[in-house]
């Protein structure tokens, strides 16, 4: 399915890039008229064939992006080689191409790939995955650092800073990194991986319990939602998030038990 | 006697003081039989925060950064409420906000602040994944029989703000000496002079085979679980921060640029949005500047310095919307040419852009009041000012 997609976008590609020629012949870029009068923006026909190869590179990451969903990581990949070579300096398909790299366990590669994506445009997500690498390719004490410069140089989110210290020794770095990672994605698939991960390392810090059991619910996963929640209500004694956190496991509860009853009275413990 | 109770459980208990007993006093009708009958009535109100709007009540609070989120206090039971009720509405984080308004005159972000209606409507500027939305209400609930105290509670419900999925890429050029009729296969290597300019340009970037000033290349695209109602939409808008520019002729008088300022609000460049509107399901959105001044017969010495602000808008999908600026990228560029004999030449030139990221990388909501496209021409500088 992803091969037959890929060589859709190969082939578009093919096309967009002969039009494009063409058109980049008529446009006169930069005429008498236009600097004579002094215009600040480009030729409609020159935005228009930039705008036209950008959305041939995004179909790379969509295409990217689905393969990473399903698990192909080599596939997502090769998508992001084959938009880079559309866009050669894009850090969208820099970030794409490294998150495939770390997923297939090149984690030197990945790092060379995402520190070049930095280098272009500062993205937290991008910069946690730095830090992530940092410590597990061996270089703790900058991984450390960059944990500790995120929130000087303001890349890191304020959030993280309240939820999760970052760990004064280099042991828990990587769960602190893959935390930061899952708190920042948007997606919950992208969460769930990188929280599952995180979890596998550390599991007692409360901010992933919290946020964890949220995705779980929202996923009705009761009671792997409830089990998380209860590790938050034992260790936390901060009152809003005992408090937050005390409605959610009700709510999980709550909804366990519909969930239940809607199935016939089945156990109210069983997972989701 | 009423009381209150929140979050009372399946199963709760309320004792009443006193308890159910009457003593009569025999006083000056002792013929008078006297009863007395003591009733205790309970009534379970269930109080709730609705959330509506974008949202789905009942299922899970999320939202996209910029949705209009609106909240109001719901009672199961026929409560009575009245004016003299008192909500007082909080959020915990998420960068709250009542409004932005835009256009080519005036850019204005109106922080959210604690009302005290039954309701309230927010927008979040900054993604977060526990913002705590509560009221604290006094119900001001007169018992026609006993008459009561006011009632206090507080309500609850978390919501999650989500940002959407972007991409970025600046393309930064550096002043030059530029011909009228320049083309791409005659452009001057650095440091080449020039016998008849015509302007002193922002030129070079070079995008996909096309050369401009800066070029900004930006992808958005809102999540599959919010676009639903479309993918909403996003822009590219452009301050000027600050902005220097002179030239000197044959007779050694110094004009400046009327849009001179270097202090001071910052001013919309050319218009809101500064190209065009994009959607975001993943288009790209492509935007170019190219500043310059023009280099007129009679011109021996000219610079220019402009410093921008130049802000990606993301609107999303859903009703009444707004906007929530997700980057911005700082920029400036600076050039000096000075005329010699017979070429003009570049004597300096520096150029940078950076694209900022501040916390939890979006920026905060830009505000101005004018527009540099107010102030054209130029203006002989006093002759006691020294350059």
């Amino acid at each position: 399915m992803i091969q037959i997609s890929m060589r859709l976008v190969l082939a578009t590609k093919f096309w967009l890039s002969a039009i494009l020629v063409v058109q980049l012949a008529q446009i006169g870029f930069c005429d008498a008229k236009v600097q004579q009068a002094g215009q600040r923006t480009a030729p409609p026909e020159a935005t228009k064939a930039i705008t036209e190869l950008y959305d041939i590179a995004f179909r790379y990451v969509n295409v990217g992006r689905e393969a990473i969903e399903k698990g192909d990581y080599r596939a997502a990949e090769r998508a992001a080689r084959a938009g880079l070579a559309v866009v050669p300096d894009w850090p969208r398909l820099l970030q794409l191409q490294g998150e495939a790299l770390i997923r297939l366990g090149n984690y030197p590669e990945a790092l060379s790939v995402l520190t070049e994506a930095n280098d272009k445009s500062k993205d937290q997500a991008t910069y946690a995955r730095i830090g992530f690498l940092l410590a597990r390719v061996g270089r703790a004490s900058e991984s450390l650092r960059m944990a500790n410069a995120g929130f000087v140089e303001r890349i890191l989110p304020k959030t993280l800073e309240g939820m999760y210290p970052v760990p004064t020794g280099t042991a828990g770095l990587e769960a602190y990194w893959l935390f930061a990672i899952g708190m920042i994605a948007n997606e919950d698939d992208e969460a769930t991986y990188y929280y599952t991960a995180s979890e596998a390392l550390d599991s007692s810090p409360i901010a992933l319990n919290r946020l964890f059991g949220k995705i779980h619910l929202r996923n009705k996963r009761y009671a792997e939602a409830k089990e998380s929640f209860d590790r938050v209500l034992s260790s936390s004694k901060d009152e809003r998030l005992l408090r937050t956190t005390k409605r959610d496991r009700d709510m999980a509860d709550a909804r366990q038990r519909k969930a239940a009853r809607l199935t016939g009275g089945g156990s109210v413990t069983g997972g989701g | 006697m009423w009381r209150a109770v929140e979050d009372p459980g399946p199963t709760f208990q309320i004792q009443c003081s006193p308890s159910a007993w009457a003593t009569l006093e025999e006083v000056e009708y002792p013929h008078l039989a006297a009863t007395a009958e003591v009733w205790c009535s309970v009534e379970c109100v269930v109080t709730t925060l609705l959330l509506s709007g974008v949202l789905e009540p009942g299922v899970d609070n999320r939202l996209m950064i910029g949705q209009r989120l609106e909240a109001e206090v719901t009672y199961d039971g026929d409560v009575p409420t009245s004016a003299n009720d008192v909500y007082l509405w909080s959020t915990s984080e998420g960068d709250p906000f009542t409004d932005y308004t835009a256009d080519e005159e005036e850019g204005d972000f109106f922080p959210w602040s604690p009302g005290e209606e039954i309701s309230m409507q927010v927008y979040f500027a900054e993604p977060s994944d526990d913002i705590e939305v509560s009221a604290e209400v006094t119900l001001s609930y007169i018992n026609p029989q006993l008459g009561s105290p006011d009632i206090e509670f507080t309500v609850y419900a978390n919501v999650e703000a989500v940002a959407p999925n972007l991409g970025i890429n600046v393309v930064m050029g550096y002043g030059d000496l530029l011909y009228a009729t320049q083309q791409p296969q005659n452009w001057p290597p650095v440091g080449v002079s020039l016998s008849n300019p015509t302007r002193l340009g922002l030129w070079h970037a070079v995008r996909n085979s096309v050369p401009w000033g800066v070029w900004f290349v930006g992808t958005v695209d809102t999540p599959n679980d919010f676009d639903d109602g479309g993918s909403g939409t996003w822009n590219w808008t452009q301050l000027v921060t600050s902005t220097d520019r002179w030239y000197r002729n044959s007779s050694s008088e110094y004009y400046d640029r009327n849009s001179n300022f270097s202090t001071g609000d910052p001013r919309l460049d050319k218009a809101f949005p500064y190209e065009a509107t994009y959607s975001a399901d993943g288009s790209s959105g492509v935007a170019s500047d190219c500043p310059s001044e023009p280099i007129e017969s009679g011109h021996e010495e000219i610079e220019i310095e402009d410093h921008f602000h130049m802000y990606m808008f993301y609107l999303p999908p859903g009703y009444d919307s707004n906007f929530v600026p997700l980057r911005r990228v700082t920029w400036w560029w600076q050039a000096h040419a000075l005329k010699g004999t017979p070429n003009w030449s570049i004597t300096q030139r520096d150029e940078d852009a950076t694209v900022d990221s501040v916390e939890s990388g979006l920026p905060q909501h830009p505000e101005w009041t004018d527009n540099i496209a107010n102030y054209p021409g130029y203006t002989l500088r006093s002759s006691l000012i020294f350059r």
